[in-house]
């Protein structure tokens, strides 16, 4: 790190240099102005003379150009592809020129690979722009979050963890490349502030990214930052507040509140015994041996011996007292408003041979839980100068620091509040009586919780207060890159860039902290424990690029060829103690076992070499071309070095051909890419996992193991003796279970893609339509072998899956008038699926995933699982004992389908109104189709939680069974027969047999009525846990992600003040969500099934409880001086 | 202007320089392993094949247990059902794979024919007898062997006999390799800490297991020279010897990163949720047996605690709705001995192959004639031998009455309770006239003395001989017509990667339907 440190600070040096020759040259006896296009962007190479002179100047690089020239003469600013204009030169010094299109012959230009600046029309593959300035006021503190619903092909899947990654998932892949300035930069999607970047441009696979080798294979986003000011002044403060309220779930699992904790209709604060659950047993001080669902019995003010009844210590008894449903509002009474505020003050410059921006973003977040907040601190400073007309230097770092002392951490287990109110939230306390986290009797001042129970539960402010988690990261990334313009035609650049940052994490455990039947050395009465996580990570980009651009008659040339050195070094260590000694001390060293720990490191180093050619033939055709040879170190020498190509064609139809009238812009594209790479990984988790194989979150068993953005070496294919630990800390070793393939070659990925751009009457209203189709593969794939081999896997070139869809932005003006009501709306649409198209291994026929055997043809998101067993007319079959019957034998036979993960296809819909300087925008987004496991109501309704649970029949059983126990004195007398589906059958005669999950010989048996009854308690923790179907719910949902209202303050109030120009607009973010079922927030959700690693989202096996997203309301202001 | 170039341009290549540095050496290599053909010390596979030896369900309150039926569920969440419909089984094929290590690493590190070459031939043989006995034929002789990566199936009868060959050629080379070493403890990484001779007790041991496991196949297959080999070993303890007592024991001691299981794995806090099975109850209440005492509680607080009929155990062949209703009609196991602490101190050492199994063996090899030259009288005497011993894991002296505490589920004492073991002896006592009433009673007391130790072991006993009688027929079992299974279904991804040798060895075994009801040759 230190070398890192004096690093970065000989590049604010240098910047600091730049900076400083820069104002050297500022000149005010001439006007100076900036020419940019309708998107605010500033235009190089426009001419602009004087009429009637020869006098003339072309804009910079920025955009920017100095003339003399004086008052009364006029300017004449012309540029291909928008109307020419003029403009009379006054008293004023500065000038802003902002072009209008030509609309007949559109010039959009988006940012590509490598930063590479583009003409839409010339591009032949599909790349989706979104502004920054679109995204900074209904903020959501993750800049990536805020894409959700704007981009076809996108799915964002928003974390409602407070600093959880968004899943990205774009045409189906996960893990995408993120470009800042032309960069790759490691990111946890935090790292960047919104108020800094200008654009997002989304290049959707590997035909837009095959520049970036393998690393683009799932697509890039690729950040343009802001440079300078477009400001004619050449100046520009900006100021940019958002305070946001965070309250209220979108969804939610619903929790009865009619009866307590308990089993079988009893509950106690009790010792355990072995008599009869319904005679009372011995009191305790602790009732620390009974880990009870919400089975107990119904709140009726009977009573009975609770946590807070009166104790006795002399005699040890308590005196009972009435059992009620006090705490019926526990979730509301301990959640608080969240905040996020977000402050950024920018200041950017330009000048003719200068630009320099330096930008500060603070961002708060408190979160709805107690006590959790995170700190980000943003700095970004960029700056370029003109050296000479000839050579630039600019660059720019970016570095961000993230701390808080206790983020939530949120799965199923003790850690979890939605856990514990929501999926066992017995109502029986009420949680603002536990706001004295040490009160007595059960209490002891920092060392013994008062809680609610100590068997499976903690005292929530508790948790709070004492169950830290902490986070502290610091990320920097940076560049400097050096411009030579050699002639008009050849360009080269050199620039060094470097990413990386800095991680720690924490987690106290405190004292007397119930980790009861979950982390192995907890026992009733311990000190707590510790945990730390350690990551870094640096990488460096250097790399040199020669462009030239040459018009040759009708030809165009526009050539790039390039060489990248990428060095990558990452370390970790994760550690845990086992069972603190001292109390309250959170050291690794002070454990009761000896602490475990372990390091994980990497380095990589990869050189590439690639080119891109565009042909332009007149207005008829342009071709692109590019390839690009990776050497990569983590293949053996020898099998390190590949190529792969890629090639695209777009062809301005409206150029030349006389289209109707109501056709303004028509233009065909076709590409086709393939891209190679592998023996990396996306995502790394903790060093113990690292080194294990076996995830934190197995060996605490809760929590949530935690992944960082990596992209470095995976080491999958190699034959390893690893250290490893499995009795008494004694030394062991474990040998790979993956065969390692001495001949492995790269994967390889082809895709072709074609589209249409249409635009109809005078550019109104525009449609771009993509067709895609991806072979993915052969992959690196780790085959199942025969146990017999005693190896699990072997790495083999093989599997392919083909992954095809389609997407379609359509963008409209219905009303358009600058001086009164306007209307803008865009719509975008996305589909796709993936197959299994060649499985490529001889002998295998099928690819065992899961529990099922996919063949050539199936699609991969296809979920398989148990199901309700039915009779002809549809009837739910049961067995003898009044459970649901379930089928038994081979996976083939117990297994059928449940549907496909991913849905079937995305939307969004952006609206956005104007009435001069007042606006009002709203985007309502979704996805349809598809299945998913909802795990939420699985556990609440095996915890007799779910608000289903004394609704209905299973309502109406639960409260017969109740009233048959004499108040909870005795055993119940089962009443309920059947479930929710009906009353069910049984088998009168035959023995069933069962295939894909379902008896298979209906006609060979007869049924009766199913009359067993059964308790509501064995019910609901009987076959029905194991019947997957009655858990799958529809994955189709709709969100009214954003709302903002608007209102620019008019100039002729500001003038005076000396702000250029204010706005303040009310913005409101997750406000509305249309589902099926409304207990979790499906939206985090957002891959189905994924091939990279070969993962799947929302089956049964992937069960889940997340934290639900809250509302947000607030405002934003924006001032500009 | 000119000068301000040169010195940006020396500034900013200077920067990239010190910034760009290539990493040179072989980076492909994972820095955080070693390479799996270099050196790795045999004391550490030693503890892998030792450590990881006994799986999960092997353990106290495993799944094995439940199939024993010593252990019956009554809440499905926390417990499971108590149903038999298991299909595909685990294998065992992670052994083979360190064993084979050994042997390369025995080789290169301690030389040819060690006594660690043996331990390899000891865990190949109970790696492919553990799976065979579960489903049939089974990959072994190119099991392991990278150059095969579809093994063709071994007959289960070939399976056997290798591995007997295997384990006789163990005890071969122990008795040369050894020398005066036998008392020294056999490695360092053996978690079970035996001497060497205790090593070469536990494969002869385990061999008269495998041999006794073959009965049925005792009399049709001479070549397998079951008996023989039976009675060579018992008639000459010197170059095959065997345990002598609960000393020889290979014992899983628990220790605090590894404790007993009700607290590794975090179901102390619901061990009211299961009940002590019918099976075992039944046959220890009616020959008021003091062992009864120790395993479970009594029903009725209020009632005599001493009293056998006190002690009722749970069927599993009842439908767990109904026992999740009734548990408290059912005895608990004993609080104080099974919970009362975190590394199980306070229950019977938990044996994974044991001295009690052998006596019962052995006697059950001289009451089948199998042994010339010894009678019943002889058997008896191995069968008190098995009692005896069993006594003593639970803390009894079978010759002479003890005081016992009775305990709650809770762990709290109810009284105590003397115990009358003459009566229970006079129960028992081996019947030394009727051989099929008296094979009844070897395999009803080595049942008892299974309880809640060697994992699947009892199973396969019952499996074998239908001794004692388990509860069947019962809609708790789960199966069609609650029949209890005879085998496992394949490792599935052992069907799955090795299709074309799993179907032809399912078309030669059963007809080419891969069921659990079907019988193996072994116990056809």
């Amino acid at each position: 790190m230190k070398q890192n440190l004096l690093t970065i600070s000989r590049w604010l040096l240098t910047i600091a240099f730049v900076m400083t020759c820069g104002n050297l040259f500022a000149q005010n006896s001439t006007i100076r102005g900036v020419v940019i296009d309708e998107y605010n962007q500033p235009v190089p190479g426009v001419s602009i003379s004087i009429q009637g002179t020869t006098t003339g100047a072309v804009t910079g690089s920025e955009g920017r150009f100095t003339l003399a020239a004086n008052k009364g003469q006029v300017l004449t600013v012309k540029f291909i592809g928008f109307a020419t204009q003029d403009v009379t030169v006054t008293d004023e010094a500065n000038y802003s020129i902002q072009l209008k299109s030509d609309t007949k012959s559109l010039s959009e230009v988006v940012v590509t690979a490598y930063g590479i600046k583009k003409e839409v029309k010339k591009l032949g593959y599909s790349v989706q722009e979104v502004k920054g300035a679109d995204l900074i006021k209904a903020r959501d503190p993750n800049p990536i979050n805020s894409l959700a619903g704007k981009v076809a092909g996108l799915t964002v899947g928003a974390n409602a963890e407070m600093l959880g990654r968004p899943e990205l998932v774009l045409r189906g892949s996960k893990d995408l490349l993120f470009v800042v300035d032309g960069a790759p930069i490691n990111s946890d999607t935090w790292n960047i502030s919104p108020d800094d970047i200008e654009s997002y441009s989304i290049l959707k696979g590997p035909n837009a990214a095959a520049l970036y080798g393998s690393r683009g294979i799932n697509g890039a986003i690729v950040i343009t930052t802001k440079k300078g000011t477009n400001d004619k002044k050449g100046f520009e403060v900006n100021f940019n507040s958002s305070t946001l309220f965070e309250r209220g779930l979108i969804a939610a699992p619903q929790p009865q509140t009619e009866y307590g904790r308990g089993n079988a209709y009893h509950y106690e604060y009790q010792a355990k015994d072995n008599s009869n659950v319904y005679l009372p047993a011995g009191d305790v001080l602790y009732d620390n041996a009974n880990r009870l669902g919400e089975y107990g019995p119904r709140f009726q003010g009977q009573l009975l011996r609770q946590y807070d009844s009166p104790y006795d210590p002399l005699t040890g008894k308590r005196t009972p007292t009435p059992w009620v449903a006090r705490g019926k509002d526990n979730w509301d009474n301990f959640v608080e408003t969240g905040l996020i505020t977000t402050n950024n003050l920018a200041v950017a410059a330009s000048g003719t041979n200068y630009t320099l921006r330096t930008s500060y973003t603070h961002m708060y977040q408190k979160g709805v839980m107690p006590n959790t907040k995170l700190n980000s601190d943003n700095f970004n400073i960029g700056a370029s100068y003109n050296i000479t007309p000839k050579l630039t230097i600019d660059g720019n770092l970016n570095f961000n620091k993230q701390y808080t002392p206790n983020i939530p951490d949120v799965s199923y287990g003790p850690n979890s509040y939605i856990y514990m109110f929501k999926v066992y939230g017995s109502a029986d306390y009420d949680v603002r009586d536990l706001k004295d986290i040490y009160k007595g009797p059960q209490g002891v001042q920092d060392l013994v919780q008062y809680a609610q129970e100590y068997g499976r539960l903690n005292n929530p402010y508790f948790m709070a207060e004492k169950w830290l988690r902490g986070h502290d990261k610091t990320d920097v990334y940076g560049y400097l890159k050096l411009n030579y313009k050699v002639t008009k035609d050849l360009n080269i650049a050199l620039r060094s860039q470097i990413t990386t940052w800095n991680q720690s994490r924490n987690e106290k455990v405190p004292s007397s902290a119930n980790l009861n039947a979950y982390t192995s050395w907890y026992k009733f009465g311990w000190y707590g424990d510790y945990r730390q996580d350690d990551r870094r990570l640096f990488e460096n980009n250097t790399d040199i690029a020669i462009t030239y651009n040459k018009n040759v008659g009708k030809v165009s040339i526009s050539a790039l060829a390039g060489g990248n050195a990428r060095s990558f070094t990452y370390n970790s260590f994760y550690g845990t103690t086992r069972a603190l000694a001292l109390p309250n001390v959170y050291v690794l060293s002070n454990s009761v076992q000896t602490p475990l720990s372990y390091t994980w490191d990497s380095k990589m180093q990869v050189y590439s070499g690639y080119y891109s050619l565009d042909f332009g033939f007149d207005k008829y055709l342009n071709v692109n071309t590019t390839g690009r040879v990776d050497n990569l170190s983590t293949f053996p020498a020898g099998k390190n070095t590949f190529f792969y190509p890629s090639v695209s064609v777009a062809s301005a139809i409206s150029d030349y051909v006389e289209l109707p009238k109501a056709i303004s812009f028509l233009k065909v594209r076709a590409s086709m890419a393939e891209v190679k790479g592998g023996l990396t990984q996306s995502n790394i988790g903790t060093a113990y996992q690292q080194v294990t194989g076996i995830s934190t979150s197995t060996l605490l068993n809760y929590g949530t193991e935690l992944y960082s953005s990596y992209d470095g070496p995976s080491y999958a294919n190699q034959n390893t003796a690893a250290y490893a630990t499995y009795y008494n800390n004694l030394p062991s070793v474990a040998y790979s279970n993956t065969l390692a393939d001495p001949n492995l070659k790269a994967y390889s990925r082809l895709s072709y893609e074609g589209g249409v751009d249409v635009k109809f009457f005078d550019n109104r209203l525009g449609l771009d339509a993509t067709y895609f189709d991806t072979e993915n593969g052969p992959q690196i794939y780790p085959l199942i072998t025969a146990p017999s081999t005693t190896f699990s896997a072997r790495n083999a070139n093989a599997i392919k899956t083909r992954r095809s869809g389609f997407e379609i932005a359509l963008n409209g003006s219905p009303i358009r008038n600058p001086n009164g009501f306007s209307w803008d709306i865009n719509m975008n649409y996305s589909t796709y699926k993936e197959t299994i198209s060649d499985i490529g291994v001889a002998g295998l026929t099928e690819l065992p995933l899961g529990n099922h055997n996919y063949k050539v043809g199936d699609r991969l998101d296809e979920v398989f699982g148990t199901k309700f067993q039915r009779d002809k007319s549809g009837n739910v079959v049961y067995d003898a004992t009044g459970n649901l019957l379930k089928a038994t034998g081979s996976n083939s036979q117990i297994y059928g389908s449940l549907g496909h993960l991913n849905p079937d296809f995305s939307f969004g819909i952006n609206n956005k109104f104007s009435y001069k300087s007042v606006s009002f925008s709203f985007q309502f987004d979704g996805r349809i189709g598809g299945k998913i496991y909802d795990y939420n109501y699985y556990a609440a309704r095996q915890g007799g939680t779910d608000l289903s649970t004394v609704e209905g029949v299973i309502g109406a059983a639960r409260l017969a069974e109740w009233n048959s126990t004499a108040v909870g004195t005795k055993a119940p007398t089962p009443a309920l027969i059947g479930n929710e589906l009906g009353q069910g059958v049984k088998i009168a005669s035959g023995t069933p047999q069962y295939n894909n999950g379902v008896i298979s010989n209906l006609d060979q048996l007869t049924f009766a009525p199913n009359t067993t009854p059964i308790t509501v308690q064995s019910y609901l923790n009987g076959t029905v846990k194991s019947i997957d179907e009655s858990f799958m719910i529809s994955r189709s949902y709709a969100k009214l992600r954003e709302v903002t209202i608007g209102f620019a303050l008019p100039k002729k109030f500001l003038q005076k003040s000396g702000i250029k120009a204010a706005s303040i607009s009310l913005v409101g973010r997750n406000l509305l969500y249309f589902a099926e079922r409304k207990d979790f927030d499906m939206d985090q959700y957002a891959s189905g099934y994924n091939s990279a690693d070969r993962t799947t989202g929302g089956a049964p096996s992937n069960g889940a409880l997340q934290s639900s997203t809250f509302r947000r309301f607030g405002f934003n202001i924006n001032l500009t001086f | 202007m000119k000068n301000i170039t040169i010195k940006a341009l020396a500034a900013s290549l200077l920067l990239v320089l010190s910034v760009s540095s290539c990493q040179k050496g072989n980076l492909a290599a994972n820095p955080n392993a070693g390479n799996a053909n270099a050196i790795v010390p045999v004391s550490l596979i030693v503890n892998h094949l030792t450590a990881t030896l006994i799986r999960n369900d092997e353990l106290p309150f495993g799944d094995g247990y439940k199939a024993d039926q010593f252990q019956v569920s009554n809440y499905a969440k926390y417990w499971g059902t108590n149903e038999d419909t298991w299909s595909y089984t685990a294998h065992s094929y992670e052994i083979l794979k360190y064993a084979v290590q050994l042997e390369v690493q025995a080789q290169s590190q301690v030389g040819a024919n060690s006594k660690y070459l043996a331990m390899a031939k000891f865990f190949r043989a109970y790696s492919a007898i553990w799976l065979s006995q579960r489903v049939g034929d089974i990959p072994m002789s190119q099991a392991g062997n990278t150059q095969y990566s579809t093994p063709i199936f071994d007959s289960q009868k070939d399976v056997y006999k290798n591995s007997l060959k295997l384990l006789e050629d163990a005890n071969t080379i122990l008795n040369t390799a050894l020398g005066t070493t036998q008392s020294a403890i056999f490695d360092t990484g053996d978690i079970f800490g035996l001497t060497n001779l205790q090593w070469q007790k536990l494969i002869n041991t385990y061999r008269l297991r495998t041999l006794i496991n073959l009965s049925k196949r005792a009399n049709d297959t001479p070549d397998l020279n079951v008996k023989a080999q039976f009675a060579a070993i018992i008639n000459n303890v010197a170059t095959n010897p065997i345990m002598t007592g609960n000393s020889d024991n290979m014992v899983y001691k628990f220790v605090a990163s590894n404790q007993y299981p009700p607290f590794q794995q975090g179901n102390n806090a619901y061990n009211e949720f299961m009940n002590v099975g019918k099976t075992v109850l039944d046959i220890t209440t009616a020959t008021k047996d003091p062992r009864t005492f120790l395993m479970a509680t009594p029903v009725n607080t209020a009632a005599n605690i001493g009293s056998f009929t006190n002690y009722i155990g749970a069927d599993p062949g009842t439908a767990l709705a109904t026992l999740q209703n009734t548990p408290g009609n059912y005895s608990r196991f004993n609080g104080a001995r099974y919970f009362g602490n975190n590394l199980g101190t306070t229950a019977e050492p938990f044996i994974f192959v044991g001295y009690p199994e052998m006596c019962f063996g052995v006697a059950e090899a001289i009451n089948k004639g199998w042994i010339s030259g010894l009678t019943a009288n002889d058997a008896k005497s191995w069968y008190d031998k098995g009692v005896a011993a069993s006594f003593a894991n639970f803390g009894l002296n079978v010759a002479a009455n003890s005081t016992v505490t009775i305990s709650d589920l809770g762990g709290k004492a109810l009284g105590t309770v003397t115990t009358d073991n003459a009566t229970f002896l006079a129960n028992i006592a081996y019947n030394t006239t009727d051989a099929t009433a008296a094979n009844a009673q070897i395999q009803q007391q080595k049942y008892v003395a299974f309880f809640m130790n060697s994992g699947w072991e009892s199973f396969m006993n019952h499996r074998r001989t239908g001794l004692p009688t388990f509860s069947e027929g019962g809609v708790g079992i789960g199966t069609i017509g609650g029949k209890i299974p005879k085998r496992w279904l394949y490792p599935l991804d052992e069907i799955n990667a090795n299709n074309a040798n799993y179907k032809a060895s399912i078309a030669t075994q059963y007809g080419g339907a891969d069921v659990v009801t079907a019988d193996t040759w072994l116990t056809k």
